[in-house]
């Protein structure tokens, strides 16, 4: 449903592309994670998969992309905006209205529902996050985690065939950003949603991505499932993501040669794969 | 309340407000106001908005009772001079400038208070046909502008906290303080203000766009309550026109 | 160095902390942790007086914060608030880091080298004359922080600094942050990372509905478990692993690390290999 081939991007000031080759597809219902420092590109991509590239941030374009068959960089934001629904990392500079309720209907209103229709959305969209009850309740008076939970209720009440996700949790605390995760795992089940997200928690990316890319300074530095990726741990710590200690306690034994087999791709795999590994005089 | 007749009520009050000339009645279309406020539950904005009103009129009227020569000169602004004449029909007039400021300026704010936000895209851009930029303007404005206080605020104990006095008492220093602290709250604004516009955007709003929004329809119930919202607004008129006069 | 007696503090009407009292020396590394609301910002608050506790006293350095300003309190402590915009006022990095000499009274003569110094610790040592409103976030978190640190406050209280930057610079600032406390100031962090909270703090306040719940040093904390589940906190990967793996507990000390968990597993002759 989503596919890139060799799509590159140069900013119009800019001497070198912000991205270079980049080519993957993914199909409807997949969850594809993308992960890499500041200067990784991976801010562009998001902006080349909703249209806001090159419309408000000009720049060439080389390279296909699609989403289905329908070319962002071309349409824009807005038309890309029927298929693709947006969430960018700043609740605050998201949210435009003074009520929860009136948030999270903001864009069913202006995509023309039926106001019947509306009211339903709104409040499954409500309780599916955590915040059933909120209608009435001021969006300034919110803290920041439920700011996330309704910039993401907005998002289901539209019941996106595309949701793409810049760096949602790093405001959150860690159980926030769990369930920032289960949200759209939720969104995937529930309604068949292609999620493409932007963040740098490698620990829940290897948990929940089909597809994890790593992008490193505008390419992609590894692409594949969270099995495949977690062979390169070396390459991983480059790209400037941080491991989490299971991995980085994996890799370290594959390099002593304790580790046989495969690198574990999770946490649960990681501790009975590494606990066998204990002698057993030891951990007696 | 569909949107579009509580337009006409709001109409129906500064109407009611400029067909009177008489002082108690005003105070008593501000008193309906209040009342209003106050069964809907926003008497608390109400009683802001209407003391800001206050000040503002007051300030306008400092300027205004010097120009008014006619009538009985009451007092003097400078006493034992000439200067300043202050007489009681520009004490008059003032008056009723004050007051049918706060009671037309004030139902505009009350209007909106009770009015939701996609009841306001609704009537700008469904009723009136209006591009979708008028309503977002007013509905973000709405949203962002009592922000302003608590991102001033945290402004300002950032600063302090830098070793800056921000409780100094001098006024001019006040002011060179608030104008330069002013930056770092409209950048943080712009800022915001530039996803915000991407975010809508991509959420379907189209400032040029000729599709409007389904406006919402009044019920009976609604045109219930706008006659007697126009009952009430021209029993003040008649009142008035036949009782007073 | 800090001393909070027994302060209570409401806001709005509603009581944020309860009867909070500890002491603080210098040369300590502190790590304020708790769930979002619990009233860790709050508590800074008071240590260089935009806030003053409702009752009881906060002393920093022998002076009582409720009679002094903030302004002069500044000088000892030094305060990296979580969003750096609401901070940042001047149109290069370079006066951005001066403001606070200025305003801190430091000497003149002084000034160029503890600019020089301070960007170059957090890595902005080449972006003197950039504007700080054009940088990314993560560059202008490291402007504020820069300027905090150019006045060498004896207390340093950093409210999330890490919260936008990308690992290596994450790793770069607790380095700073460490040094700092080697020279003998204090340092107060507040982070969610509970990674970074167990690998650098070395003393631990746990704040959980404006009451101290526990203070005591990482080691201590982490082995807590009904602690971390009542704060809703999860416990560092490397002591989850390092449970799993049958790693005994009271070898868990501050100096827990990957390499001493390998070196745990190739501990005997007796290799289990997949």
């Amino acid at each position: 449903m989503i596919s890139l081939d060799s799509v590159r991007f140069t900013y119009e000031d800019a001497e070198t592309p912000a991205l270079d080759g980049i080519s993957f597809t993914a199909a409807a219902g997949s969850f594809v994670c993308i992960a890499g420092s500041e200067s990784s590109g991976r801010s562009t991509l998001f902006r080349l998969l909703n249209g806001t590239a090159p419309a408000s941030f000009p720049g060439t374009v080389s390279g296909s992309i699609r989403i289905g068959d329908f070319d962002p960089s071309e349409q824009g934001h807005h038309a890309t905006g029927t298929l693709v629904t947006s969430v960018f990392d700043d609740p605050d500079s998201q949210i435009i209205s003074l009520t929860v309720e009136e948030e999270v209907s903001f864009a069913l209103v202006q995509r023309g529902y039926p106001f019947e229709e509306i009211g339903e959305r709104v409040s499954t969209a409500l309780s599916r996050v955590g915040l059933a009850g909120f209608e009435r309740r001021s969006t300034g008076s919110l803290s920041g985690g439920q700011k996330q939970r309704l910039i993401m209720a907005s998002a289901i009440a539209l019941r996106p065939k595309i949701l793409l996700a810049d760096e949602g949790t790093s405001a959150l605390d860690p159980a926030g950003a769990r369930l920032y995760f289960q949200i759209i795992e939720e969104m995937r089940v529930h309604d068949g949603t292609l999620a493409v997200v932007i963040d740098r928690d490698l620990g829940l990316i290897l948990e929940h991505a089909d597809l994890v890319i790593i992008l490193d300074h505008g390419k992609m530095l590894l692409s594949g499932t969270p099995k495949e990726v977690c062979q390169y741990p070396d390459l991983l710590a480059s790209a400037g993501l941080r491991l989490p200690a299971w991995l980085e306690l994996s890799a370290l034994l594959k390099r002593r040669g304790v580790l046989r087999g495969p690198i574990p791709s999770n946490e649960a795999e990681a501790h009975a794969v590494l606990s066998a590994l204990v002698p057993e005089q030891v951990s007696a | 309340m569909a949107p579009l007749l509580k337009f006409f009520a709001m109409l129906g009050f500064i109407g009611a407000t400029y067909l009177t000339g008489n002082l108690l009645l005003i105070l008593a279309i501000i008193a309906i106001e209040g009342l209003l406020a106050f069964s809907c539950g926003v008497f608390r904005a109400f009683r802001i908005t209407t003391a800001a009103l206050l000040i503002g009129a007051f300030t306008l009227c400092l300027f205004q009772i010097f120009l008014i020569p006619d009538g009985k000169i009451v007092v003097y602004l400078i006493p034992f001079t000439h200067i300043g004449a202050i007489t009681d029909v520009g004490i008059e007039s003032c008056l009723l400038l004050s007051l049918r400021m706060m009671a037309s300026v004030g139902s505009i704010p009350l209007m909106l208070s009770l009015t939701s936000q996609t009841q306001v895209v609704s009537l700008i851009s469904g009723n009136f046909r209006l591009p979708g930029a008028y309503s977002i303007m007013l509905v973000t404005s709405l949203r962002f502008i009592p922000t302003f206080g608590d991102r001033m605020r945290m402004v300002l104990q950032a600063e302090a906290s830098r070793g800056y006095n921000t409780e100094s008492g001098n006024p001019i220093k006040k002011i060179g303080m608030i104008l330069r602290l002013s930056l770092p709250l409209l950048i943080s604004c712009a800022r915001d203000v530039d996803t915000l516009a991407l975010s809508i955007e991509t959420r379907g709003f189209d400032p040029a766009s000729k599709i409007h929004p389904r406006c919402i329809k009044p019920v009976f119930g609604d045109y219930i309550l706008l006659l007697l919202c126009l009952i009430l607004q021209a029993s003040v008129v008649f009142v008035d026109k036949f009782i007073f006069s | 160095m800090i001393e909070v007696a027994g302060i209570s503090t409401s806001l709005k009407k509603n009581r944020i902390l309860n009867d909070i009292s500890f002491k603080v020396q210098s040369g300590e590394f502190i790590a304020l942790v708790g769930p979002n609301g619990a009233g860790k910002t709050t508590l800074l608050k008071h240590f260089n007086g935009l806030l003053k506790p409702d009752t009881g006293t906060v002393t920093v350095c022998g002076r009582d914060t409720r009679k002094a300003k903030t302004s002069e309190l500044a000088r000892l402590v030094g305060f990296l608030f979580q969003n750096p915009d609401q901070q940042i006022l001047c149109q290069t990095v370079h006066d951005e880091i001066a403001f606070g000499l200025k305003y801190c009274g430091i000497p003149h003569a002084e000034w160029e080298d503890r600019i020089k110094q301070s960007a170059s610790l957090v890595g902005l040592g080449e972006k003197l004359d950039a504007d700080p409103i054009l940088l990314t976030r993560s560059r202008r978190q490291r402007v504020a922080l820069a300027s905090v640190l150019a006045t060498e406050p004896a207390i340093l209280v950093l409210d999330e600094p890490t919260s936008a930057q990308d690992e290596s610079e994450t790793i770069r600032i607790m380095e700073v942050a460490e040094a700092y406390v080697a020279r003998g100031n204090t340092v107060f962090l507040v982070s969610h990372d509970m990674d970074l909270v167990a690998r650098y703090a070395r003393r631990i306040l746990l704040l959980v509905n404006g009451r101290i719940e526990a203070d005591c040093s990482p080691a201590d904390f982490f082995a807590r478990r009904e602690l971390l589940s009542r704060a809703n906190l999860v416990e560092p990967g490397i002591f989850a692993l390092a449970t799993a793996l049958g790693y005994p507990s009271t070898s868990i000390a501050e100096s827990l690390t990957i390499d001493a968990l390998a070196d745990f597993i190739c501990a005997s002759d007796k290799k289990e290999s997949l």
